[in-house]
């Protein structure tokens, strides 16, 4: 077993092994059937042409419900999670042995465990019986070198509107194989509901792998001592932070996601915004699978290998046109030094060899700059100067009555639904509600702007926490759940800093930068874990602060202290727990490895219920300060999905209206 | 709640199903709940007019939005019919004056525009 570093293409390697082992069990060609959501995060990891090595003659959706009977094997690869999809595949199976002269072999790979419900459906429907049912242990998937996800999409909506704690169990599940690799969290500290499920639940896989190992004695101690390598767990519940998710995000991958929708590290364009740049070489493009039907669209595979794309993804845009810039202007250069370089044959064969990486740059050049043109249109428009203003007066908690009038303005210009509630649900997270006046006057304003099907969303609202009344004139918090319930914000703002008055953009000296101002109140959570001298430096600056963190605060301080005061205001279950071994082989060990540095360690921060980009900018930004301040730690980031105030929004929009269109 | 989300499912079927809605009103009388079962019988009253709208004005209002009837009204030119379902929705004027608005830069009915 590797106990290296945490490494994400490691884990994608595995999970790729891991489906073509499963691949190479079915016998001869087959037709692969995919659920649709799962097409994009297997993209990530396995290229079609090595499928097709694997024997896999053609590729079916599953929603499309079109799998011909042109080879004998077929294989299912879906959510086991997922009831619509399970029965969707019984009635193929259904289908499929009916119309079909040949016998077909029909496998399925539950993605990620097999499910007792699965197969009841299975079986019900009379589809269970001579069907290879065999799992496809997905958990994490590697979106960029130091992020890994779930990719479960629908998490968000499960966790907080259908209270649905499968995807707990599967995070679980996912850290649990973790820790058999690299072994156990030495520590685990997080915050919100959610979260303290998913450690109790952790802490409980935990005992029932000693009690089953107790039975194999050989290996079984291995387990059980504390990683060397990860320093801790910091688990975070969106619930926590909602507001950060809110808000539009300001960092160039951010607003691609807003304004395109990134969807497994591909957006959707317009070809004409990429216009020929992509064509001449494959770099960094692709056109969609088999759709030319659709040339219109085009698909752009966005990831770190792109060496303009990593440098420019986490920066703030207001600073992209700039660094496009002078990246243009090099290129320009190193063309111009042509004729005088190349003056002997070795030089020039230098230069022709350089060529391929320069043309490449060029054509991920020219990409980026018309997306952020797209981009910058976008931003300049007058609506979202309008929006920017009322987050950022929200944030400050100015006045925010005073956006009302804004925000019925914008309702009557009809701008996109998402978007208002994105406002209105930014405003009742932060100041613990709304008004019943003013929020009663805003529903009637979406139900009429909007239409009434949206009752049904506006109720989802409230069910998930995001929208609601403020009760009581002070701040005294809605009772929602009964450890902590609401989020003080009017406290936490000033003990942790969430506003940022003054903020370069240029060369970010906080996290605040992805927000021009507001600070995810999450990512501020993890430096209460792991900054604790900078955010004491915070309080030590304004005097306004308390005081009482900057005294507590060093370095050697571990979990939350000393920010206790300020977490505790904060929504959800606070904890705090240390993991330890075996006193024996600890010490052991210590021994083996010397005394315990904490250099270069990596820190997992896992979020539940999704990340934004601009969070995961932040997250790296905090890894960087690490870095210098001489602390280095590898941040790995772990989430259920990628989220943005969107898709938040769209899991609680209604879809059908009146008029059954 | 729940019965109330139910009917709101069902209704998506046809205007046929205002029926349901009645009955899911009639529960929500019982409770607290003025603010929703106000908006049940307010969307009632809009599917009836839409109704109404269709036989003369030709299709496509049923689902659309008070706004939306709105925009659309003022786009083919129904200034009065708008008029009159702003004032049975209580449309505040602000608003009322950015659909028309709206409605007539896309129609680009410049002349009218002017004369407001």
């Amino acid at each position: 077993m590797a106990r290296t570093v945490l490494e994400a293409s490691e884990i994608g390697e595995k999970a790729r092994r891991d489906l073509l082992l499963l691949l190479e069990g079915v016998r001869g060609k087959k037709n692969l059937v995919i659920e649709k959501g799962l097409a994009g995060t297997l993209g990530l990891f396995v290229k079609f042409s090595t499928l097709q090595e694997y024997g896999v003659d053609k590729v079916f959706f599953l929603e499309n419900d079109n799998v011909d009977s042109s080879q004998k094997n077929i294989v299912f690869l879906a959510r086991s999670d997922n009831l619509n999809e399970v029965h969707a595949i019984a009635s193929q199976i259904k289908r499929l042995r009916q119309s079909g002269q040949t016998e077909h072999e029909i496998s399925i790979f539950w993605v990620p465990r097999r499910t007792l419900v699965s197969d009841q459906i299975l079986e019900e429907e009379g589809a269970l019986g001579d069907v290879n049912v065999s799992e496809y242990p997905l958990y994490f998937v590697p979106v960029a070198e130091d992020i890994l996800s779930l990719e479960l999409e629908n998490s968000f909506r499960d966790l907080y509107l259908r209270k649905d704690p499968t995807c707990i169990f599967t995070a679980a599940k996912a850290l649990m194989l973790l820790q058999q690799h690299h072994g156990l969290f030495p520590r685990i500290t997080g915050k919100g509901n959610n979260a303290k499920r998913l450690a109790d639940l952790l802490m409980r896989m935990r005992s029932e792998l000693t009690a089953s190992s107790d039975f194999r004695p050989s290996g079984a101690g291995y387990e059980l001592t504390p990683s060397n390598t990860i320093e801790s767990l910091i688990i975070i519940d969106r619930e926590v932070d909602f507001p950060s998710a809110l808000l539009t995000q300001l960092t160039y991958e951010g607003l691609v996601d807003e304004c395109f929708g990134i969807e497994s590290n591909q957006i959707e364009v317009d070809s004409s915004v990429v216009g020929t740049a992509s064509n001449t070489t494959s770099q960094g493009s692709s056109s969609g699978p088999g759709s030319a039907s659709q040339p219109l669209r085009k698909k752009i595979i966005l990831d770190g290998t792109e060496s303009l794309f990593k440098s420019i993804r986490d920066t703030n845009f207001a600073v992209v046109p700039q660094v496009l810039n002078s990246v243009a202007r090099r290129l320009q250069n190193t063309y111009e030094n042509r004729p005088t370089a190349s003056k002997t044959t070795a030089e020039l064969r230098e230069f022709v060899s350089k060529l391929p990486s320069y043309q490449s740059e060029q054509t991920s050049l020219k990409l980026h700059t018309n997306i952020a043109e797209e981009i910058q249109k976008f931003t300049q428009s007058e609506i979202f100067t309008r929006i920017l203003e009322v987050q950022q007066t929200v944030a400050e908690e100015l006045d925010p009555t005073s956006q009302h009038d804004t925000i019925d303005e914008l309702i009557s210009r009809a701008i996109s639904l998402p978007t208002v509630l994105r406002l209105l649900c930014l405003e009742s997270t932060m100041c613990n509600g709304l008004r019943p006046r003013d929020l009663d006057a805003f529903k009637r304003a979406i139900l009429h702007a909007y239409g009434p099907q949206h009752l049904l969303t506006l109720s989802r609202l409230e069910k998930m926490g995001l929208l609601s009344t403020r009760s009581g004139s002070a701040f005294t918090p809605a009772p929602l759940s009964k450890s902590g319930s609401g989020t003080n914000y009017s406290y936490v703002r000033k003990a942790l800093h969430l506003y940022m008055r003054e903020v370069n953009e240029a060369k970010p000296d906080d996290i605040a930068y992805v927000y021009s101002g507001p600070v995810p109140l999450s990512v501020r959570l993890v430096q209460c874990v792991l900054q604790k001298q900078y955010l004491a430096s915070l309080s030590n600056k304004h005097p306004g602060a308390t005081n009482a963190a900057a005294s507590g605060a060093t370095a050697l301080s571990q979990g939350w202290r000393p920010f206790e005061e300020a977490v505790k205001q904060i929504k959800g279950a606070t904890f705090d727990e240390v993991q330890r071994g075996e006193e024996k082989a600890v010490r052991a060990k210590q021994i083996l490895n010397g005394s315990g540095s904490t250099e270069g360690k990596t820190v997992l921060v896992f979020y539940l219920g999704g990340i934004s980009r601009a969070e995961v900018a932040a997250l790296r930004f905090v890894g960087k300060r690490l870095v210098d301040e001489g602390r280095r730690r590898n941040l790995v980031i772990c989430t259920t999905g990628m989220v943005s105030g969107n898709d938040m929004m769209k899991a609680a929009i209604a879809e059908r209206d009146f008029g059954g269109r | 709640n729940l019965l109330f989300d139910e009917a709101l499912a069902q209704k998506v079927l046809s205007a046929r199903l205002e029926k349901l809605k009645l009955a899911a009103k009639l529960l929500q009388d019982s409770k607290e709940n003025t603010f929703q079962a106000k908006c049940i019988d307010e969307t009632q009253r809009l599917l009836k007019i839409q109704d109404a709208i269709e036989k003369d004005a030709g299709p496509g209002f049923t689902g659309l939005s008070v706004n939306e009837t709105i925009f659309k009204l003022v786009r083919i030119g129904q200034l009065k019919r708008a008029q009159r379902v702003q004032s049975e929705f209580k449309v505040p004027e602000k608003s009322f004056w950015w659909i028309r608005l709206r409605a007539l830069v896309s129609k680009r009915d410049w002349i009218e525009l002017e004369e407001m």
